[in-house]
């Protein structure tokens, strides 16, 4: 099926007379891992809170599936910067029962394969999490719903490469035929191989979106070394 | 789609530990005061001690309360944790005021409880004249609702300033924080000057009616306001 899942159309965003996202055009199809890549202030974060939902204030069209709206953008969509505000006091069970609650599609089943598969003691509080286990728990949530789109901002930041790996083919194993992941990482090696696409952000637009195979067999470039080359000034639009 | 009923229990499930704690908080403080003046000398060893001296806690402990509700209340309007949640911000509006409005009952009923029966085991039983229970429906009721108009006002001032805040250059954020909060201490004031001079009118010249529906129209204009800006220009952090 090549049905555009998620869109975004002439997409402007400014935020504190800071212009974050200039006129952006995006287009993915349904069922691919998605790279999104982009160097520190470049976007990439902004542009899930806009996809999520969260962030309302833009100029142009966004859509999920069929629609553009608002609720229902949050409800096909799971966002991993979802767990910011929660009361750090609330064990990780808690927190759980309460996203299963709030959120309809969210599998307690699901959700408890990914703590055991993370080593997450539930009983533990979230203050007593460390950065690594933090973001492993935000990742256990965010992809215990079973939705359309999962959005994954820097989902290994403060994970060591080992259990990162883990992590990757955990996801692989996981991963619904239909659903599409976006995530953001800075350490591209270690995600490329489940990319089928990425999305570079620089300057506020996207400066490229390809599929990586047809990326290594037509430029004979790592993916790596083409997302570098954007900022060595060296490579061609996509 | 999430329904308010959900979101009202996850919200009042989440604060009610805040209330809990403040009970306790004001009871034990209550036991140690009791002790404290019992070895003082100021008064013999009985429940009447420990009546006076639960009384001031009481009000510092529901003060203290609301204070703690309002904080909670204001970060869901701001926190990625309530805001992704699939539901539209009417609904979240009305589960977050009710759920803040339901905890507070809470801890009035619970503190009532053991003020009645420390009254009881100190004075014994004897009822009121019926007119006095006219009187006092008449101030829970104006409590009540000076309780939900100030709770509406701070949504509407913390809403207000981050819509303004962010439309502007980072630099002037702060002066504009401070401009705010001069605007709002002095529209407070004016307010809250309104409301004394109704605490202060003897019962006899109340209209409860004509002051419920004032009220309502006042909450009813200021809750439409909050709404708009939560659909409009209100992100999170």
């Amino acid at each position: 099926m090549t049905t555009n899942k998620i869109s975004a159309e002439h997409l402007t965003y400014k935020r504190n007379r800071h212009l974050i996202l200039d006129d952006l055009n995006l287009n993915v199809q349904q069922g691919h891992f998605i790279g999104l890549l982009g160097a520190n202030g470049a976007g990439k974060t902004t542009l899930m809170r806009l996809l999520n939902g969260v962030a309302t204030n833009f100029t142009g069209t966004i859509q999920i599936g069929a629609s553009e709206s608002i609720v229902d953008r949050k409800q096909l969509s799971s966002f991993s910067e979802s767990l910011k505000g929660v009361n750090a006091n609330r064990t990780l069970h808690q927190i759980a029962t309460d996203y299963a609650i709030m959120y309809l599609d969210f599998s307690e089943k699901a959700f408890e394969n990914f703590t055991n598969k993370y080593e997450l003691d539930c009983h533990q509080k979230l203050s007593a999490l460390s950065k690594g286990n933090r973001k492993k728990f935000a990742t256990a949530l965010t992809l215990s719903r079973q939705t359309q789109l999962y959005l994954l901002d820097e989902p290994f930041e403060g994970i060591d490469s080992m259990t990162r790996k883990r992590l990757i083919s955990n996801m692989i194993a996981w991963k619904p035929a239909a659903a599409t992941v976006m995530i953001s990482d800075h350490h591209v090696n270690d995600v490329v191989n489940i990319l089928d696409e990425i999305v570079v952000l620089k300057d506020k637009h996207v400066v490229a979106h390809r599929n990586t195979e047809q990326l290594r067999e037509e430029t004979g470039m790592s993916v790596e070394a083409y997302y570098e080359s954007f900022y060595e000034g060296s490579a061609t639009d996509d | 789609m999430t329904n308010t009923w959900t979101m009202t229990k996850v919200l009042i499930r989440q604060r009610i530990q805040t209330v809990i704690n403040t009970v306790i908080v004001t009871i034990v403080a209550t036991i140690i005061t009791a002790i404290l003046m019992y070895f003082g000398g100021s008064a013999r060893f009985s429940i009447e001690l420990f009546y006076y001296a639960f009384q001031p806690y009481l009000i510092i402990g529901g003060l203290y309360l609301f204070i703690r509700l309002a904080i909670r209340q204001e970060h869901t309007w701001v926190d990625n944790y309530y805001r992704s949640v699939p539901i539209t911000n009417l609904k979240l509006y009305m589960a977050n005021l009710f759920s803040t409005i339901c905890n507070f009952v809470i801890y009035c009923l619970v503190q009532s409880l053991i003020f009645a029966i420390l009254e009881v085991t100190t004075h014994g039983i004897h009822w009121p004249e019926t007119s006095i229970w006219m009187d006092v429906a008449e101030v829970v009721t104006i409590l009540g609702l000076t309780c939900l108009f100030i709770w509406t006002f701070v949504s509407l001032v913390h809403l207000l300033s981050v819509t303004i805040m962010a439309f502007l250059p980072e630099t002037q954020i702060r002066l504009a924080q401070w401009a705010i909060y001069l605007v709002v201490i002095i529209t407070a004031s004016y307010l809250f000057n309104q409301l004394w001079q109704l605490f202060l009118m003897p019962f006899s010249r109340y209209n409860i009616a004509a002051i419920f529906g004032v009220f309502l129209v006042i909450f009813a204009l200021i809750s439409s306001l909050n709404v708009y800006l939560l659909d409009k220009w209100v992100e999170t952090k």
